[in-house]
């Protein structure tokens, strides 16, 4: 429907600049200044537009950050496994230890 | 026996690492996308700058002269939507990186470090040491299938849960483009009425000159509208391609038609996007 407006406003523009070209004089001059007027109002109906997309961009935006952070979590559970092995190898050089000590 | 169970059926699920190509080729892909849209926005910012110089009319000139007004400004709300096509662009580069990372290697060393505690604390305890040294071996097996298993299932459900607003994107983007092409096309408009106000005489150096200058704006907003074209070609794929890619992590025979024409689509922006440089 937006579209629909815009593009009407955008042809309409056109039409009046073809007129303008095709005439001379005042009435010239005034075709003119209606389409920088029709111009402009195409351009904020425009702006108009895009504005109105923002909040669904957003909200896409918004659920891709999601999954790279969903990503990173998933990054860091999956090096969570090296680490745990580490762990237990320095678990293993603590009981070790504390078994040269006890014999010791 | 559960041990060896368990070994089995991870190390099952080590050998099916995760598609990398194709996860490479999607990145490049909404690279491409992102890249197109950059050079239009451009290109629309050098038509802009036109249509501000054509409309100065006879006012003086003053710091705040050549500047859209905000309501009419749609460079600027085109140039907010680069920043989610570069969201879009990181997510795809984040699970390519995922899909790529070596967690092997760093598994091992760990294991042949635990390895090496063990076989130490077993000699220790008077214990068989070489025994132990299986461990290691048995350690680093579990481990990077439990890796491989767990990078699988989490592509799995980041996937899944980015295909939504993927879909959204595939929607708005043309919408936007299609707003972006009727703005050129008002503006170039403008800016040719003016042109054809103060264009220089026939058969003169200025005139050629002018006409080089206006020619150049017809034939970027030409190249800028078949950019977008080009992107809006691309990103309706997306969605499909993406989910295509998700289901060939359960199913390796799949075949990929949707990412291939993505990536057609993709080189095709990217040919635009060079030509232009």
């Amino acid at each position: 429907m937006a579209h629909e407006l815009t593009e009407k406003l955008a042809g309409l523009a056109s039409r009046v600049n073809d007129l303008a070209v095709a005439t001379t004089g005042e009435p010239s001059r005034e075709l003119l200044a209606l389409q920088k007027r029709l111009t402009q109002q195409t351009l904020e109906a425009i702006a108009q537009a895009l504005d109105a997309q923002d909040a669904a961009y957003k909200k896409a935006m918004g659920a891709l950050d999601d999954a790279i952070d969903a990503i990173d979590e998933a990054d860091e559970a999956i090096e969570g496994i090296a680490r745990k092995i580490r762990i237990a190898a320095k678990a293993a050089d603590a009981v070790e230890k504390l078994l040269k000590k006890l014999v010791g | 026996m559960t041990l060896v169970a368990l070994v089995l059926v991870l190390t099952g699920c080590a050998a099916r690492v995760p598609p990398a190509g194709s996860l490479d080729a999607l990145a490049g892909s909404t690279r491409a996308i992102q890249a197109g849209m950059v050079e239009a926005n451009d290109r629309f910012e050098d038509l802009q700058w036109q249509y501000l110089v054509f409309n100065a009319g006879t006012e003086d000139l003053r710091p705040g002269s050549f500047a859209i007004p905000e309501a009419q400004d749609v460079l600027s709300r085109l140039r907010k939507r680069e920043a989610v096509l570069q969201v879009l662009s990181s997510y795809t580069a984040a699970l390519r990186a995922f899909a790529a990372k070596d967690y092997a290697s760093e598994i091992e060393e760990a294991s042949l470090d635990l390895g090496a505690s063990v076989k130490d604390l077993a000699a220790a305890a008077g214990a068989e040491s070489e025994a132990w040294g299986v461990l290691a071996t048995v350690v680093n097996e579990v481990g990077r299938g439990l890796a491989e298993h767990r990078r699988q299932e989490a592509l799995k459900e980041v996937m899944a849960r980015a295909q939504k607003p993927i879909e959204a994107l595939a929607k708005l983007v043309p919408e936007t483009n299609r707003n972006a092409a009727l703005a050129m096309d008002t503006l170039l408009n403008d800016v040719l009425t003016g042109a054809r106000r103060v264009r220089p005489p026939a058969d003169s150096a200025a005139r050629l000159a002018f006409d080089a200058e206006i020619g150049r704006l017809i034939v970027d907003v030409r190249a800028a509208k078949a950019s977008l074209a080009a992107v809006d070609r691309a990103i309706t794929r997306l969605p499909s391609a993406h989910h295509e890619v998700r289901r060939s992590l359960d199913d390796r025979k799949l075949s990929l038609d949707s990412l291939e024409t993505l990536i057609a689509d993709a080189k095709r922006i990217n040919a635009f996007y060079q030509k232009a440089k």
